[in-house]
């Protein structure tokens, strides 16, 4: 399935606070089976994905629409099988954020591997997309001068 | 590590539910077929690397939430603000 998501398949919001189940955990990271997303309209169009409990693990995660031109998402049928997923408009795509760099600091995107999600469902995996040699894992978003 | 030679069209089996096939060899590429149930994620090395490096890299504890660079912030909304405006 191709995914073209330059503008959202339709504008949902997503809740302020709403679990993500991940029965796969993310790469490097498999016990990470439940997160939660978390936003504030201050930090849009950063959200954060973090574990509930207290001192846990976090991810800054942005939503890609409007934010990369260009980015075009293609999922395996045997990921869109795993998450139950037959209409684009049930997908809530997430991409993990980098903060780099200690005096300049840059802000990165990773491409390649979104944690696609079933809005329906909220079970999401990390998924490599299939046309991974378009997108770069480090894509820069933002870079302080 | 186990290593064994099979030719084409040979396969091996990984427990009950794993078959790596020999497809196809050409040259210095192999192409491989993997029948894995669903729940085994099944990556080419290379890629899956950069992205386990790349969520590593980005994972915060919790505690000491990253300050979120203000001028990026400012810059997303600028340019989301242009758009809408359109």
């Amino acid at each position: 399935m191709k995914l073209e998501l330059e503008t959202p398949p339709e504008q949902k919001t997503t809740e302020p606070c709403s679990t993500v189940k991940l029965p796969l955990g993310l790469m490097g990271f498999a016990d990470l089976k439940e997160l939660e997303l978390v936003y504030s309209q201050e930090e849009l169009p950063f959200m954060h994905l973090q574990q509930k409990e207290a001192n846990g693990l976090e991810f800054l995660v942005v939503e890609p629409y409007g934010l990369i031109p260009d980015y075009k998402v293609e999922i395996a049928d045997q990921d869109l099988e795993f998450l139950e997923l037959t209409t684009p408009e049930d997908v809530l795509l997430l991409n993990i954020v980098t903060i780099a760099g200690d005096d300049k600091r840059k802000v990165l995107v990773n491409l390649v591997g979104p944690i696609v999600v079933n809005r329906k469902t909220q079970k999401g995996k990390q998924v490599v997309i299939a046309n991974y040699q378009e997108h770069s894992a480090k894509h820069l978003l933002f870079e302080e001068e | 590590m186990l290593v064994l030679s099979r030719s084409e069209d040979e396969s091996i089996v990984i427990g009950d539910e794993i078959e790596v096939c020999i497809v196809r060899i050409d040259g210095n590429t192999v192409r491989l077929g993997i029948k894995a149930p669903k729940a085994v994620p099944v990556h080419r090395k290379e890629v899956y690397e950069s992205i386990k490096e790349s969520n590593q890299a980005a994972v915060v504890a919790a505690n000491k939430t990253e300050v979120l660079p203000q001028k990026a912030l400012q810059k997303l909304r600028d340019q989301s603000k242009a758009k809408n405006d359109k």
